[in-house]
């Protein structure tokens, strides 16, 4: 007759037990860390989007191809990006959702103080902005060049918290 | 204030009613610049036709008034710095933290600019008595003046 030996089997069982746990364990760390690989990376590609429109925007104005409507029309659009895209910062990456409100206000308060713009507010006509302006503009691009990067910085270093939890 | 409706009475409190300022049903969808000389939808026309006297109603009655600036085609920075600006000299920074709410949940850093930059730089012009510019001449306004609110013109446009 078979006896059974019972250490054997505990050591068995543990042995199945463990490894699975293991599997368990390697599986869902790496799923987590994919999923928020995945999330990072589509919103630095969102940041990299919203810097790639402020620069059209400066380019555009810069060759005098927009209106005084146009140019306050495309900085609501850009504000309206960054104030969606902060939100969900600020709740699942604990990034404050007041970031990038010094960027905006600069860059509203130095486009739409140029004489030209302001001459042309009613007409509406195209215009280039002041010589002025646009060494203002190049002076607030350089002091402000490193703001999208640092934010793709934070926004990769952060964990992510999910809204769902 | 008590209606009969459907058989059962309800009572409305006037008082804590907010009374509500949507810029672009009642302005502009665009609201352009600082003065009445550079623009037609200027910020001086918006305090000067609007935005003073409901402010004025709402201090008399003792409620908030909510101004929204959502929705609209967008904003130069002067023209919201012109607008409350001249609220807060006025009234004073703490009447009309008492009293105003701005709502804007599309672009909210105007609200931090407004708060941070707008509301302090105008409550010391207030002190100083350092008026603003009026390009057009206005009716009578608003003005709390030495714990008294009080309506006439109180400055001449250049």
């Amino acid at each position: 007759m078979c006896e059974i030996n019972w250490e054997i089997l505990v050591n068995f069982i543990g042995i199945i037990v463990n490894g699975f746990l293991a599997w368990w364990i390697v599986n869902s760390i790496q799923k987590r860390m994919k999923d928020e690989r995945t999330i990072k990376d589509h919103f630095i590609l969102e940041i990299k989007d919203l810097r790639g429109d402020c620069r059209g925007l400066l380019t555009s104005i810069f060759s005098g191809k927009r209106t005084p409507d146009e140019m306050i029309f495309s900085l609501k659009l850009i504000g309206i990006k960054s104030t969606h895209l902060l939100d969900i910062f600020d709740t699942n990456f604990k990034i404050s959702k007041n970031y990038l409100n010094q960027y905006l206000v600069e860059i509203n308060q130095i486009i739409t103080d140029d004489s030209n713009f302001i001459a042309n507010a009613n007409t509406n006509n195209k215009i280039t902005l002041s010589d002025q302006t646009q060494r203002a503009i190049l002076r607030f691009q350089a002091q402000h060049q490193m703001v999208f990067n640092n934010l793709i910085l934070l926004v990769n270093d952060c964990s992510y918290v999910s809204m769902n939890k | 204030m008590e209606l009969f409706l459907n058989g059962n009475w309800i009572k409305i409190v006037l008082n804590k009613m907010k009374n509500k300022l949507n810029i672009l049903n009642e302005f502009s969808e665009y609201p352009k610049l600082r003065y009445c000389t550079l623009s037609e939808t200027s910020a001086e026309k918006f305090y000067h036709e609007l935005l003073n006297e409901r402010f004025g109603n709402a201090v008399i009655e003792k409620t908030d008034l909510e101004v929204n600036i959502d929705y609209t085609a967008g904003y130069t920075s002067s023209f919201l710095d012109e607008a409350f600006g001249n609220l807060v000299f006025d009234f004073g920074l703490e009447t009309v933290n008492k009293h105003l709410v701005i709502i804007s949940n599309d672009e909210p850093y105007w609200l931090d600019m407004i708060k941070s930059e707008t509301f302090k730089e105008w409550q010391k012009r207030r002190k100083e008595n350092n008026a603003p510019k009026k390009t057009k001449s206005h009716l009578p306004w608003y003005r709390f003046v030495d714990n008294t609110l009080g309506k006439k013109i109180w400055i001449e446009h250049v």
